[in-house]
């Protein structure tokens, strides 16, 4: 009976293993410590190719009319071009602008709501993940407001483990006609905030999605303290603080950020504290400290040449 | 991790597979050396615990082999196996396909567009390697095979263009160095139009003008154009201002020197149009190099009292860069003397 079972189940995994929709647990994750300990959400996927970046459990299927892509195609034509002869005037200027000690760049500011467009708000309830809500409104003062409410009460679905989070992310940068480009940030050494909490630490996230799919997931992570009071604070954080992570698990493999290949900044409120939160924000931006010459706050260990992956 | 072992052992391969190229007589030999380099410089290039290390090592191997292999499909059409050279009776397409896979090996436009990327990614020292030695190998076939041919004139004067534009709108130190090294390019090819051995000439004086820099920025970890304009050592600040201006090709620097002698015969052979577009490109290349320099040595900068770093003593620096003042003149002077 038990060799029954036991041959069943291996016949059964080893069948599952091509199939994506087993669960491979310690083997691609290297956790070693319980078999049946699963993560925030169980990866479905055997290997570690990815199609693409979303991942197949967010992947949303959508039917694409042609002829409606093609009128507003032709409708963006006019933006984009005028977008490109921007481009290829300040392309053809030839003076990249070059920062001296203690300059600053404002890169966003939260004062009208076209530029709250250019911002998304998540949370896990849009993703079924959890019953957390948020927004980033207009507030009274013309700043940003980033609130909602966050509840850490896990969805009974069999799958997730913990839950509560909510996230304001900025668009990717954009050349004309819709290509991808990144934020040159390589003149700076630190970033700076100037904002208004409640006390709550918030998560700065500094993605840098790479060309190849190991790299689709790299973000940069900080904590952003804040103080609870009616005082306004800039936070001036640097650049070399900042460490790797990829899909939420820190690297044991850190690097120092790469500035000019950075594709979004956002801000994450999560915790195990459930409650309201509010994080007014007035502006993000870069500052150049020529004092500052910390390349990177976190030492690797020197280890012999055997040791695989470091 | 780059230890010594790794690069004793690597380098062994990337040095004698330049050697075998240059000293072969077949093309099978030829192409084997560019491989055995290839071989030898990856793993130099990807030990480095760095993600954009590894990203750059990858893109830098997927382009070379992409134009190792065709070169040798390239070349299995020549008549000729056994000897590097082709006959009247060769077709043109062949000659063609060669030189453009060794323009895409050497990143001269208009196959440049991967070497600011890839060098971008490099440590110094293998920025070094990649904008000196790896160039050998491929200009050494080009030389032996076509040294008249009209390709190389159009392949000559695209990059000096995009070299000279290409730098202009960048910051980071190590894509300068990447658009000036295709500059550098277009006049190693159009020497080829002069004589066999007058880009050896050229590529040896510019191995030593590009160390001499790379040693004065390597030491000190400066990646990008503040970093220079920030920094407080004015004895390094001089060298570095030296060691540009000899890069672009300013008298009296040694810089100058081959840049004088392609000029010289190129213009005997009246090729005068050739000439106005090197030297045109050139002057744009010495914009950008004194823009690197000139605030800090020209604009105010402050000084912290509180903030007392010692500045290492520039042993190293000081020798190549004398190389790089005193070479035209001691050159000359020996000419003179002979």
């Amino acid at each position: 009976m038990l060799l029954e079972k036991l041959l069943s189940q291996s016949f059964t995994s080893a069948f599952n293993l091509f199939n994506h929709q087993q669960l491979i647990k310690p083997l691609f994750w290297g956790c070693s410590k319980k078999f049946s300990a699963p993560l925030l959400v169980v990866p479905i996927r055997g290997s570690f190719w990815e199609r693409d970046i979303k991942g197949p459990r967010y992947r949303k299927k959508t039917e694409r009319n042609y002829l409606d892509d093609m009128k507003y195609g032709i409708k963006e034509l006019k933006n984009e071009v005028q977008l490109w002869k921007e481009e290829m005037s300040e392309k053809f200027q030839y003076d990249p602008k070059v920062y001296m000690p203690d300059d600053s760049e404002i890169v966003w500011t939260f004062d009208t709501k076209e530029k709250l467009n250019q911002w998304v708000c998540t949370s896990d309830s849009d993703n079924k993940d959890g019953f957390s809500h948020c927004d980033l409104t207009l507030s009274k003062n013309k700043k940003g407001l980033f609130s909602g409410f966050l509840d850490c009460r896990v969805p009974k679905d069999g799958q997730i483990k913990e839950s509560g989070y909510c996230n304001i992310r900025c668009l990717r940068a954009r050349k004309s006609f819709k290509r991808d480009s990144f934020f040159d940030w390589q003149m700076f050494t630190h970033l700076i905030l100037r904002i208004r909490g409640d006390g709550r630490s918030y998560m700065l996230n500094l993605t840098t999605t790479g060309y190849f799919d190991v790299m689709w997931h790299d973000i940069y992570n900080y904590i952003l303290f804040t103080r609870g009071g009616p005082y306004w604070q800039v936070a001036k954080i640097p650049f070399s603080k900042f460490f790797l992570s990829s899909k939420g698990r820190i690297q044991d493999k850190q690097d120092p950020i790469p500035l000019d290949k950075i594709t979004n900044i956002g801000i994450t409120c999560a915790g195990k504290t459930p409650g309201p939160f509010q994080l007014e924000i007035d502006y993000i931006g870069v500052h150049f400290d020529g004092n500052h010459t910390e390349e990177f706050a976190y030492e690797m260990y020197n280890v012999p040449s055997f040791i695989v992956g470091v | 991790m780059l230890t010594l072992p790794i690069i004793n052992l690597f380098s062994l391969p990337l040095i004698l597979g330049t050697m075998i190229t240059m000293s072969s007589s077949s093309w099978l030999m030829a192409w084997m050396g560019l491989e055995m380099n290839l071989m030898g410089f990856i793993p130099l290039i990807s030990t480095h615990s760095n993600k954009r290390a590894s990203e750059a090592s990858l893109k830098y191997f997927l382009i070379q082999t992409i134009a190792s292999s065709t070169f040798l499909f390239s070349f299995l059409l020549s008549s000729s196996f056994s000897i590097i050279q082709f006959t009247m009776m060769t077709p043109w397409m062949i000659p063609f396909m060669v030189i453009l896979t060794l323009s895409v090996k050497l990143g001269a436009a208009p196959f440049h567009m991967w070497l600011p990327t890839v060098a971008e990614g490099l440590s110094w020292t293998n920025c070094l390697i990649l904008m000196s030695w790896q160039k050998m190998a491929p200009l050494s076939i080009i030389s032996m095979i076509f040294p008249k041919n009209p390709l190389i004139i159009i392949i000559a004067t695209l990059s000096a263009i995009s070299g000279s534009m290409g730098g202009l709108n960048q910051t980071s130190l190590r894509k300068i160095l990447a658009f000036s090294s295709i500059s550098h390019m277009a006049w190693m090819l159009s020497s080829m139009l002069i004589s066999k051995m007058l880009w050896l000439f050229y590529i040896f004086i510019y191995s030593i003008i590009i160390s001499s820099i790379i040693l004065c920025f390597a030491p000190f970890n400066m990646l990008h154009i503040n970093q220079v304009s920030t920094n407080q050592n004015k004895k390094l600040n001089s060298l570095i201002t030296i060691n540009l201006l000899s890069l672009g090709g300013l008298p009296p620097f040694l810089g100058f020197l081959p840049k004088w002698l392609i000029m010289f015969y190129l213009l005997q052979m009246n090729m005068f149009l050739m000439v106005s577009i090197l030297i045109i490109s050139t002057l744009i290349n010495l914009y950008y190099y004194t823009r690197i320099s000139y605030s800090s040595l020209l604009l105010i900068n402050s000084n912290n009292k509180w903030m007392k770093t010692k500045t290492p003593p520039l042993t190293k620096q000081l020798p190549l860069s004398m190389i790089s003042l005193f070479g035209l003149i001691t050159s000359m002077l020996t000419f003179t003397l002979l």
